[in-house]
């Protein structure tokens, strides 16, 4: 029976953020506990995405920027409970999403890749400028259309 | 502001927000202004993602969901980004995910 030797799981991402002035060891230290969690549940972390620290469209936990961290993993639906209860106990976590991204892949199959860090990307354009001189002008006008 | 063919609020709603949304910076608003008789963003009738089928509605890819946000943040009705209808809910659940994570804002005040 081949069905029962290949182990199918879904694939899933969580993004998590974390406060902007978490140290690297503690990045570090999360990752390793997180990845200890997904190996706990018989999943397979394929990688870490360091993001970097970002500017959030809004403030998140009284914060302009937060640091965005990616993980892709595999593993069985109760894993993501499981994991989300753990970001949920860290401190620096202030939030996080998880989003299935496959069903029935081969455990197997997938390697596990290095951990990456990209740099964080930034705006280039002057948004400040753009922002205000809008305002000024802007201000009857969005009003009356809305 | 004052302008004479803005009839109802659905048509003031497609010609100023939706096309100064995804446009942003300064000089949307100045545009706006003279070229008010024709329908803007409704000209492209073609869905952007049938279009191109290598191009993915990812909710971490700020840059191409900023397009289908006006100005204000909110997400710009199909009837004029164009989308087709399903590809129009994969940018809204999009959207909607990357606003909880933070990447884009549910609303931009003026003050």
């Amino acid at each position: 029976m081949p069905e029962a030797q290949k182990r199918l799981v879904r694939e899933y991402e969580t993004i998590y953020l974390l406060k902007p002035e978490t140290p690297d060891d503690q990045v570090e230290e999360i990752k390793e506990r997180l990845r200890g969690v997904v190996s706990r549940e018989g999943g397979k972390v394929i990688r870490f995405t360091n993001q970097g620290k970002r500017k959030t469209a809004y403030a998140v936990a009284k914060q302009q920027k937060a640091l965005f961290m990616h993980c892709l993993y595999l593993g069985k639906p109760g894993l993501v409970q499981e994991l989300e209860r753990n970001l949920k106990m860290i401190d620096a976590v202030t939030r996080f999403q998880s989003v299935r991204l496959a069903d029935d892949v081969d455990l197997e199959a997938r390697a596990v890749e290095a951990d990456v860090k990209v740099a964080p990307v930034e705006e280039e354009r002057p948004r400040d400028e753009g922002e205000r001189t809008e305002e000024f002008e802007g201000e009857g006008d969005s009003r009356g259309e809305e | 502001m004052a302008r004479p063919d803005m009839g109802g609020g659905k048509a003031a709603f497609g010609r100023g927000e939706g096309r100064d949304g995804p446009r942003g910076g300064g000089e949307g608003r100045g545009g706006g202004e003279e070229g008010a008789g024709r329908r803007g963003f409704g000209r492209r009738r073609v869905c952007r993602f049938c279009a191109d089928k290598n191009l993915k509605v990812d909710y971490k890819d700020q840059g191409n969901l900023k397009y289908f946000l006006t100005e204000r943040g909110k997400i710009i009705p199909r009837r004029i980004s164009g989308n087709c209808a399903k590809h129009q809910r994969e940018v809204a659940t999009a959207i909607k995910r990357a606003r909880l994570l933070s990447i884009l804002p549910y609303t931009v005040t003026a003050a």
